[in-house]
């Protein structure tokens, strides 16, 4: 059984909120008692902040009745992957490294939704480190998928995808590093955003890589991700990367029209760089005739393989990794689960002159999209190749040879949007991405909300054990 | 194991990265090794002498000129 106030989209609760006919208080209790009744089967929250949550969710609901209404996220739950400092409250990265570890300050981005009056409910599940997963020997059990609980969520925020999909929890925050806000929006029905590189600060929450880690937002619509989006994009000098640009107001950019806009697509990514899931092709074909058929022009284009993107983007985030771990690596091994030092010992043995090229690499990638990005206003292609793989049958050597599509975005530094396109028969979520040119996230976000908007999928919810009252 | 590193050699390597593994550890790295060499010898290395790293994404030209 469920009630009106399960699976609340932001856009949905902020209008009840502001028009007083729900409080922020009622929200944020009705979503503790069902994360009680769902977290135990599905591992998605490390930590419930319930008492701070209910404090903020009060102190929202009297500044709204006072008429001082913020936004459209005033009074609003969210949740943050446990790599996001939060001040006197445990981030610790899912690692024993950070056992304990308790930060003073906030992130520049929790900082930004907190002053957009979104009320904190609690930190979630991440692959340690934002690496690895799924892992059995960490501090807290790998989060499970909500629609199939035998399979993975994919990571590395994946209780940023479950909570989400399960809906104990409108909006989450997640990062990404080679596809890890997209791969589990994907395996887990939701839209998920890699904003442009520098849009959204990074101070604050735990690096995995320096030039490839981006902050975003994750929720069950593409509205929402624009909601998220418009409070957490701007400049932040404490991030070095951070750029000052315009910010333009994202959700008005989601007219629902795309008539004329030139959608070129990366075909090859899927038929020819990858063996896809027949179910996975399919649901990226009828995407593209829904596009077509919304008035978009659409027309395959040809990239580098695949294989070039993710030799790049390998190299790159192995190298950083081990130079963030360096210490921790040489001094506490052990300290660290068996699949990050899987995945990241290999990057301890890299040469310089490795990761420069890796990097001269990247400019010739970044720069042949760039070019093809000119006659066209976004691409799609596929977000993975694969269904939500079953946990038992994860392995260090598959994972560590599997090469993912969504890392081309990560080396481009450009926008990705990763929404729902479909369900097998078997009722498990399919994804398509978005890229678009840097700084042009309202573009895929315009287009992602149009295609939600034409299709039925965002009316369908997992049957959960637990859930109801 | 790829036959092109012998373990000694990845024990070099390990020694000289200033890192002491317990021996699960270091055959992981071995058994792991592999896929490293196959990215490594991936990367091109014919480029021009003047190319340099990238600097994530370029401006657009407008947007330069400002």
């Amino acid at each position: 059984m469920t009630t009106d106030l399960d699976y609340l989209t932001i856009a949905e609760g902020a209008a009840r909120i502001r028009s007083r006919d729900l409080s922020p208080v009622d929200w944020t209790q009705h979503l503790i008692t069902r994360i009680e009744a769902l977290n135990p089967s599905l591992h998605a929250f490390v930590q419930v902040t319930a008492e701070h949550a209910l404090d903020q969710a009060g102190k929202a609901g009297a500044e709204i009745a006072a008429g001082n209404y913020r936004g459209p996220l005033h009074g609003v739950p969210f949740a943050l992957k446990d790599i996001y400092d939060t001040a006197g409250i445990a981030t610790t990265g899912q690692s024993k490294v950070c056992a304990g570890r308790v930060p003073e300050r906030d992130a520049a981005t929790v900082r930004r939704l907190k002053d957009a009056g979104a009320v904190l409910l609690g930190k979630l599940t991440t692959h340690e480190f934002a690496y690895g997963g799924p892992s059995f020997d960490l501090p807290g059990p790998p989060a499970r998928n909500p629609w199939d609980t035998d399979r993975f969520t994919g990571g590395s925020s994946s209780g940023s995808g479950a909570a989400v999909a399960s809906g104990m929890v409108p909006a989450t925050m997640g990062s990404c590093t080679g596809g890890s806000i997209r791969t589990p929006a994907a395996y887990c029905g939701i839209a998920g955003l890699k904003p442009t590189a520098g849009l959204v600060s990074r101070a604050g929450v735990l690096p995995l890589s320096y030039t490839l880690d981006t902050c975003g937002p994750m929720a069950w619509t593409v509205e929402d991700c624009a909601l998220m989006l418009q409070a957490l994009a701007g400049y932040d000098p404490e991030d070095g990367q951070s750029v000052e640009r315009p910010i333009p107001d994202y959700r008005a950019a989601l007219t629902g029209d795309i008539k004329g806009l030139r959608i070129g697509v990366v075909r090859h990514f899927w038929e020819v760089d990858k063996t896809t899931d027949p179910a996975v092709a399919a649901a990226l074909d009828a995407a593209i005739g829904v596009l077509g058929g919304l008035g978009a022009e659409v027309e395959d284009v040809t990239l580098s393989p695949l294989d070039d993107f993710a030799v790049s983007q390998w190299i790159i985030a192995c190298a950083e990794a081990n130079a963030i771990h360096d210490d921790t690596l040489r001094h506490r091994p052990n300290d660290y689960g068996e699949n990050f030092r899987y995945r990241i010992l290999p990057g301890a043995v890299l040469g310089a002159v490795d990761y420069v090229q890796a990097l001269r690499q990247r400019r010739e990638l970044i720069h042949e999209v760039e070019t093809v990005l000119k006659d066209f206003d976004i691409l799609f292609t596929a977000t993975t190749p694969i269904l939500p793989p079953l946990m038992a049958d994860e392995d260090l050597v598959s994972i560590l040879a599997s090469r993912g599509i969504t890392g081309a975005f990560n080396i481009t530094g450009g926008p990705a949007l990763a929404l729902c396109c479909g369900f097998t028969d078997d009722g498990l979520p399919l994804s398509m991405t978005l890229g678009g040119k840097a700084f042009d996230d309202a573009m895929v976000m315009r287009v992602g909300h149009a295609y939600e908007g034409a299709t039925e999928w965002r009316r369908r919810r997992p049957n959960l054990k637990g859930d109801g009252p | 194991m790829d036959d092109k590193v012998s373990r000694s050699e990845i024990a070099a390597l390990v020694k000289w990265a200033g890192m002491e593994l317990s021996e699960a550890q270091f055959d992981q790295l071995c058994e792991a090794y592999p896929h490293a060499q196959r990215m490594i010898d991936s990367v091109p290395r014919d480029q021009p002498r003047w190319d340099e790293l990238a600097n994530v994404f370029e401006f657009p030209p407008e947007d330069a000129e400002q």
